[in-house]
């Protein structure tokens, strides 16, 4: 590469992948509990759920959106999972309930945006309420703990000494690899966010896709709830708060752009793992929880301030 | 020019009306379009040229009348059915997805599928099939790269590429050559004799009437969604004749000039201005009470040195002197002396398009009017009344948002925003681009009515025409040449590029 193609391609890598560098070195500095496997393994578990969140942000702001429902959402499939189990369904049940009550809240911030047309800022926020709402209602504001062996493999095993979650977000990180890069609704998905008319002209019916993509989106907020409720062996109606907030900025800092589907997964996945190893970081040093979400605003600031910066 | 006898019809619209909230965008019109041949429409922008490609595409459903297709009666409810039907358009904007690949976009919606995993796009024979259609029509685009990294005129190849690729039987060609190069203009035109001898129907749609004669077999003049006449080319004398069909009136006040017998002060005086490679010691002059053309190719900088000059970016060596003074410049200080851009991209850089006409017209004036920051609304309308009256901006009310007007109307308005600021001199880079021959003739009197209350135009255009019968400056590869002359023949921008070099 000559000396001005690599100045380029530098440019290319997000900001995120360069805090994540910095930040491991920072975190072996400061703590030698880092790289133990317990921390490694916590990490991993911790980074599942924003990971999966990340990538369902991805593809929505791809698509010239945005979901603020996500963390809501993801509380609302915890609860209804924890009322199944305590009703007696068993593990596939719950599985099956979590992914179609997902996929079916994504579907509505779709049909509400694609269809009705509503700004995605506008109903998702909406939706924010609504599914926060349904989730006290359920519970009754409190929290539902306690769930059988089966239940808790989920968040809690292992599987080729690898946490279990971890293997789940590979296969997350596959199936969307190829949605998005193999098949024409992953086409879609990018033609949707960079010049749905065109999409429109050629026959293809993009409110559907429009709203599937929601609804794709939404079945991995089922997938992250699974994970979630039997991380905590609990369910409770406010444990998605701001989970949103963490997967929206890991999309921002991952560098990809609010319009024209400039953008890709790898990046979101990227500043997921820095907002994780941030906040690790941060409790290392003895930073409570409160003041680690400055820390993450802070992170997400620096961040598109160096992006914009670079840009010239 | 028909290659083959030219009888059998396929499409034929009849008495297809199309309204819409307020308008009527078609007026029971009657068309038809024969195999093989080449049906050019023509009309003023809101003359409903897009709408009936729109209806027949499948956008619109028609408001009344009826459509036949090859003699059945046929209802074209989405895009989908009509491209199923073989009409297959090439749309004046760009229907390109930036950040998918020229193969991908080339198939957007009818991708190739893997064999035994149909839900997976089978990549090698996309890339294979959008080779082979970017080939035939002479295209050397790599399919692999993102559309986002294409040129206008290679996106516009794409899009020819796209709608070949559809087996049609009827081709619409929205504005095709707007961008395109001679070879690439040679290259289309070649395939049009193809999709002729082929049998297929094509209409075609173009803002330069002079290529009637290049590719028609018939003409079509739509007028506020009226047919006006449909006729053999044979059968047309001149371009006039179908240019007062157009717009009711003749071509001979389409580009009248005025001059002043008495020149003013020079207003602007460039010297020796340079600006990283884009500018190389441009030297020009304005005097008050004219206007000066600056003709040259797309990338000589023409729009470069507008930007420099009204401050929006730096120069990095040279003088600019106002009515005399030199001084150095931001868009806020351009101003306050009195300058007015009015910028190529109007939509973009020009107008606040979801305000409305009010606001956008008072924006740059408000500090002018009131200083100490409140806004006397009687004040502001009466200013604002004034400046659309004088330049005859037709629109409903000064509330109406100036995206809804039309384009020549919408240039009126930044103009109006800069008389508002008692501006003197005026910078106007394409003031014509995208209206239509209407409106040019009025931008066109406007500018004439303007140098008379000696206001000191500097025009940019590419449209040769345009900058005829002025003084003249032509700036070619960096250079700026000032000629004086009188009225010139229509000779290729080249051709006239090649005389300037000899005389400077």
């Amino acid at each position: 590469m000559e000396r001005g193609e690599i100045k380029v391609a530098f440019k290319k890598i997000p900001a995120a992948v360069f805090a994540l560098v910095f930040l491991l070195i920072a975190c072996s500095i400061i703590s030698e509990h880092f790289w133990t496997g317990e921390n490694l393994f916590n990490l991993g578990l911790q980074g599942t759920v924003l990971a999966i969140l990340a990538l369902a942000q991805t593809m929505i702001i791809l698509a010239e959106g945005i979901d603020l429902s996500s963390g809501p959402l993801v509380s609302f499939c915890g609860v209804v999972v924890a009322v199944s189990l305590h009703g007696g369904l068993g593990l596939p049940e719950v599985i099956f309930i979590s992914i179609v009550l997902g996929t079916a809240g994504g579907f509505l911030n779709g049909f509400l945006i694609a269809k009705v047309k509503l700004p995605p800022f506008v109903a998702t926020f909406g939706n924010m309420g609504v599914f926060t709402g349904l989730a006290l209602v359920i519970t009754r504001g409190g929290s539902i703990p306690g769930f059988p062996e089966s239940f808790r493999f989920i968040a809690g095993g292992s599987l080729w000494g690898l946490p279990f979650p971890v293997i789940i977000l590979i296969f997350i990180i596959l199936f969307n690899y190829v949605i998005l890069y193999h098949t024409r609704w992953g086409t879609y998905l990018f033609g949707i966010g960079g010049n749905q008319e065109a999409v429109h002209l050629m026959g293809v019916n993009d409110i559907f896709f429009k709203s599937s993509i929601y609804g794709v989106a939404g079945s991995y907020a089922g997938v992250a709830a699974l994970v979630l409720t039997s991380r905590l062996n609990a369910a409770h109606p406010l444990v998605g708060f701001g989970l949103e907030f963490e997967a929206i900025a890991s999309v921002i800092v991952g560098g990809c752009s609010w319009t024209l589907a400039n953008g890709n997964p790898w990046g979101s996945l990227a500043g997921a793992a820095t907002i994780v190893v941030l906040e690790n970081g941060l409790s290392v040093l003895g930073v409570p929880p409160a003041v680690q979400v400055v820390g993450v605003g802070a992170y997400l600031i620096l961040a598109v301030v160096y992006d914009t910066l670079k840009g010239d | 020019m028909g290659a083959q006898p030219a009888s059998e019809t396929i499409l034929e619209f009849k008495g297809v009306s199309k309204d819409f909230p307020g308008v009527r965008a078609l007026d029971k019109v009657d068309f038809d379009l024969k195999r093989g041949e080449v049906h050019v429409l023509v009309g003023e922008n809101g003359a409903g040229k897009s709408t009936l490609i729109k209806i027949l595409a499948g956008v619109y459903p028609p408001t009344e009348g009826e459509i036949y297709y090859q003699g059945d009666k046929v209802d074209i409810r989405n895009p989908k059915v009509g491209l199923n039907m073989g009409i297959s358009v090439i749309y004046q904007e760009m229907n390109l997805v930036p950040y998918i690949s020229v193969a991908k976009n080339i198939f957007l919606g009818r991708e190739p599928r893997r064999k035994w995993l149909p839900f997976l796009v089978d990549y090698p024979r996309l890339h294979k099939d959008a080779r082979e259609i970017l080939d035939s029509i002479g295209a050397e685009i790599d399919t692999k790269v993102n559309a986002v990294e294409l040129g206008v005129a290679q996106g516009q190849l794409v899009e020819m590429a796209k709608a070949f690729s559809i087996k049609a039987s009827i081709l619409v060609m929205d504005e095709p050559t707007a961008a395109l190069t001679q070879k690439e203009l040679d290259e289309l035109f070649r395939s049009i004799e193809e999709f002729k001898k082929k049998g297929i129907g094509i209409i075609y749609i173009s803002h330069r009437l002079e290529e009637i004669f290049d590719v028609a077999d018939r003409v079509t003049v739509l007028r506020d969604g009226k047919v006006m006449a449909t006729m053999d080319v044979g059968e047309v004398k001149n371009l006039d004749e179908i240019i007062r069909l157009m717009v009711g009136r003749s071509m001979t006040a389409y580009f009248s000039r005025e001059f002043l017998k008495e020149k003013g002060d020079v207003a602007l005086n460039v010297k020796n201005l340079s600006r990283e490679d884009m500018l190389r010691d441009v030297n020009l002059h304005v005097r008050s009470g004219e206007i000066v053309g600056l003709a040259g190719l797309v990338g000589a900088g023409r729009t470069e040195l507008a930007r420099v000059l009204f401050g929006v970016d730096r120069y990095d060596d040279g003088e600019v002197e106002i009515f005399g003074k030199n001084v150095s410049m931001t868009p806020a200080k351009s101003v306050a002396l009195g300058i007015g851009f009015i910028p190529e991209d109007r939509k973009k850089e020009g107008l606040a398009l979801i305000l409305p006409v009010k606001e956008n017209v008072i924006v740059a004036s408000l500090g002018k009017l009131f200083p100490r920051g409140l806004i006397n609304p009687g004040k502001q309308s009466k200013a604002v009344n004034e400046y659309v009256k004088a330049l005859r901006i037709v629109t409903p009310s000064l509330m109406r948002i100036v995206r809804y007007l039309s384009g020549g109307n919408q240039q009126k308005v930044v103009v109006a925003k800069w008389l508002c600021t008692q501006a003197k001199i005026f910078i106007f880079d394409e003031p014509t681009r995208g209206v239509d021959v209407g409106a040019k003739a009025e931008i066109h009197q406007l500018m004439n009515e303007m140098v008379k209350e000696g206001a000191a135009i500097l025009m940019i255009s590419s449209e040769l025409p345009e900058v005829l019968h002025m003084r003249f400056a032509v700036r070619h590869g960096g250079r700026c040449g000032v000629m004086h002359m009188g009225p010139l023949a229509r000779i290729p921008i080249e051709l006239l590029i090649v005389v300037i070099s000899h005389r400077s």
